[in-house]
């Protein structure tokens, strides 16, 4: 294949695979929202956008880089790419799970960091996982905006192996000359401690996890109690946790009875609840609850700790007829 | 818990004005509407009254006395179930009642708000009456964009407490009442920074006396030995070293003994005496449990009078230490040593006792 009739094929077809990076970019996005019930505006660190490759990089690519494609077009399979960039290694293994699992495409893995790993155990070097995913005729078909056997690569990688990435993407893959041993040694000693800080990002969630378990658990008993007596759909904002943060030395296993039985002698907490609901934040919050159970047993410590101003803590003391200047 | 639930429905305010110079009464100016408040102004007023009927609040409840017809008590009652325009009119009547009562020249005028309303849950009616003293500031006014100070001569109901009185009227069970008891099933609380129940001829009488026709109830006494039982009994239970438990003894006698207040509040004793808000709200979920009202009670020290005289400390072993309890911080001095171990030193070291009696020797048996 010449140059010439490779460019006239990419600009013909390139629309296509604009469409299907962005299909995929959306489908994976979905799924992990659905799957792992993530707010992926916070998972991903760096936007995901499916990116097409300019025509001349890929003409340098396919003709200029001594690769020696037997069929370039076909051959180079990273034509349009989507990245994901995650905060800790274990999330990538949520990512690794959706790509798996989709009926869109058929996928290969095409790097694997930690079979490298594995394989070259003395090696520190660039590290990522390399999916292509391809269409299939059904999704071609469900879309209609691009065809079937598309292929579309997927990197995903942690935010440091992102940064190591970028930094050595220029200067050290592409012109083979301009790494010097010494800039080498130094990427293999940066990519060593980026191994080694995952590893310790990862000691500091297992440990903030055990922390947390107490809040973690908290807020899902008062989700569901806000469900059930509430009756209708709290917003769970990191409010909650906020809260429930300031007051963990107050959780304990008690609390859901003694919820139970303060709010059925105080129907009058309940309605006040729905009715402030509609246009105050708090109330559509389940750490609400929480809130006015601690204000009635232990009214100082609820006011004086107090994160947020007076103004959002008066009406509650008020409908608990707790006068409130200590 | 009274106090909770509390909704403000209706409300209606009227002006009353000291005496002239013959001491004559002058007409009040009545208010001829009820007031419709915003969601914002409605929740202030009602922290203010929360502020001196809720839990933990110094009221004082008191008993009804004056159940007249012609009285407070009546006009109470009467207005609770009246619909919206007769009760514009017949709040009139408590501006002219005030009016009356305010028998001395230098008692002040003000604006009566009589409000009624509902409280606790299930809910119960409540009529209250507010007298707020005018006093005065200043509000930012800003016109033309020019920031400016305005002077305001008449503010009333600002978070200070000191400029108003209250008094409330609950209806917790009507079919209780009858002809040789009107006031049987009522209950009614008071509130005024003056109040006093030793000087009974102060500057908040003609309010608690004279316009809302209330008395001190005779359970005074008994809640005050009460209150000093429990926490007593609260100090005993506590958790902590016993050399601070000699100081919280010693603050409950001076709280009752020394302390000039003329009432007993737990909410005051925790704050002035108890180390921290933890602890505060232990005592007083202490006493809540133990059903001592959170309100203010009028101090009457003649049942516990006999009980404040000594202050004396048990030890396990049978050594007693008996003290004047009003001189017990000055002659007597403890603290805690650590003891000798038993016969070759084994075991824990025990805890004994150090005490330094700053006397002589008067007798001994």
């Amino acid at each position: 294949m010449m140059e010439i009739e490779f460019i006239r094929r990419w600009d013909s077809e390139k629309t296509e695979y604009s469409n299907w990076g962005g299909f995929v970019q959306k489908e994976i996005e979905t799924k992990l929202q659905e799957k792992f019930n993530l707010d992926t505006g916070y998972f991903l660190k760096v936007p995901s956008m499916p990116r097409v490759k300019e025509t001349s990089s890929l003409i340098e690519k396919a003709f200029h880089r001594g690769k020696d494609y037997e069929n370039p077009y076909d051959d180079i399979t990273d034509k349009v790419g989507v990245r994901f960039v995650v905060l800790l290694s274990t999330d990538i293994q949520k990512i690794n799970r959706v790509v798996e699992d989709s009926e869109y495409w058929q996928w290969s893995r095409d790097r694997d960091f930690e079979k490298e790993r594995e394989d070259k155990p003395e090696l520190f070097d660039y590290q990522s996982v390399h999916y292509i995913v391809t269409s299939t005729p059904e999704a071609a078909l469900a879309n209609g905006t691009f065809s079937a056997h598309l292929p579309c690569e997927v990197q995903i990688r942690t935010l440091m192996q992102h940064a190591y990435s970028e930094l050595t993407h220029d200067a050290i893959y592409k012109p083979k000359t301009a790494a010097t041993p010494i800039a080498k040694r130094y990427c293999a000693r940066a990519m060593a401690l980026i191994e080694t800080a995952d590893e310790c990002f990862l000691g500091v969630m297992k440990q903030l996890e055990v922390v947390n378990k107490p809040i973690v658990d908290a807020m899902k008993m008062l989700e569901q109690k806000y469900k059930d007596i509430v009756g209708s759909e709290p917003d769970c904002s990191k409010f909650n946790s906020f809260i429930l943060d300031e007051f963990v030395d107050k959780i304990n296993d008690a609390l859901d009875g003694r919820l139970d039985d303060f709010l059925k002698e105080r129907p009058f907490v309940i309605a006040n609840i729905k009715k402030r609901a509609v246009d105050d934040f708090i109330y559509r919050q389940p750490v609400v609850l929480f809130i006015y159970l601690l204000a009635y047993l232990e009214p100082r410590q609820t006011k004086i700790r107090w994160p947020l101003t007076e103004a959002e803590i008066q009406p509650i003391l008020d409908d608990l007829g707790i006068a409130s200047e200590f | 818990m009274i106090f909770e639930n509390l909704t403000i429905r209706r409300l209606i305010i009227h002006e009353v004005f000291k005496r002239d110079h013959q001491k004559n009464t002058v007409q009040p100016i009545y208010g001829d509407q009820l007031i419709a408040l915003g969601d914002d102004a409605l929740a202030a007023l009602r922290t203010r009254v929360i502020h001196t009927m809720g839990r933990a609040s110094k009221n004082v409840e008191m008993e009804i006395g004056n159940t007249d017809p012609g009285g407070l008590f009546s006009l109470s009652k009467e207005l609770m179930s009246l619909d919206d325009n007769e009760f514009i009119l017949r709040s009139r009547n408590a501006a002219n009642q005030l009016s009356s009562a305010q028998t001395r020249r230098d008692t002040p005028g003000g604006i009566l708000v009589v409000f009624s309303g509902v409280v606790d849950y299930p809910e119960k009616n409540v009529i209250g009456f507010i007298k707020a003293e005018p006093h005065n500031g200043f509000t930012r006014v800003n016109q033309d964009d020019h920031l400016s100070l305005a002077f305001i001569e008449d503010l009333i109901l600002t978070p200070q407490a000191k400029l108003y009185k209250i008094g409330v009227f609950l209806e917790m069970d009507p079919d209780l009442a009858t002809n040789e008891n009107p006031s049987n099933g009522y209950r009614a609380f008071i509130y005024d920074e003056n109040m006093s129940p030793k000087n009974p001829d102060n500057a908040a009488q003609y309010f608690y006396e004279g316009f809302l026709g209330c008395a001190f109830p005779e359970s005074s006494a008994r809640l005050t030995r009460e209150f000093h039982h429990l926490t007593k009994n609260f100090i005993y239970e506590l958790d902590i070293p016993e050399e601070e438990k000699i100081g919280l003894h010693q603050s409950l006698y001076s709280y009752l003994k020394l302390d000039q207040g003329q009432t007993v509040h737990v909410g005051t004793y925790a704050n002035t005496y108890l180390r921290d808000d933890a602890m505060r709200d232990a005592y007083e979920a202490f006493m809540r449990q133990k059903e001592f009202p959170q309100n203010a009670i009028a101090k009457d020290l003649t049942q516990v009078e006999l009980h404040l005289q000594q202050r004396k400390i048990s030890f396990r072993r049978g050594v007693k230490l008996t003290a004047p309890a009003d001189r017990f911080a000055n002659l007597i001095e403890i603290e805690q040593i650590d003891g000798v171990q038993g016969d070759g030193g084994e075991g824990e070291v025990p805890n004994w006792t150090r005490i330094t009696v700053k006397d002589m020797i008067a007798s001994q048996e």
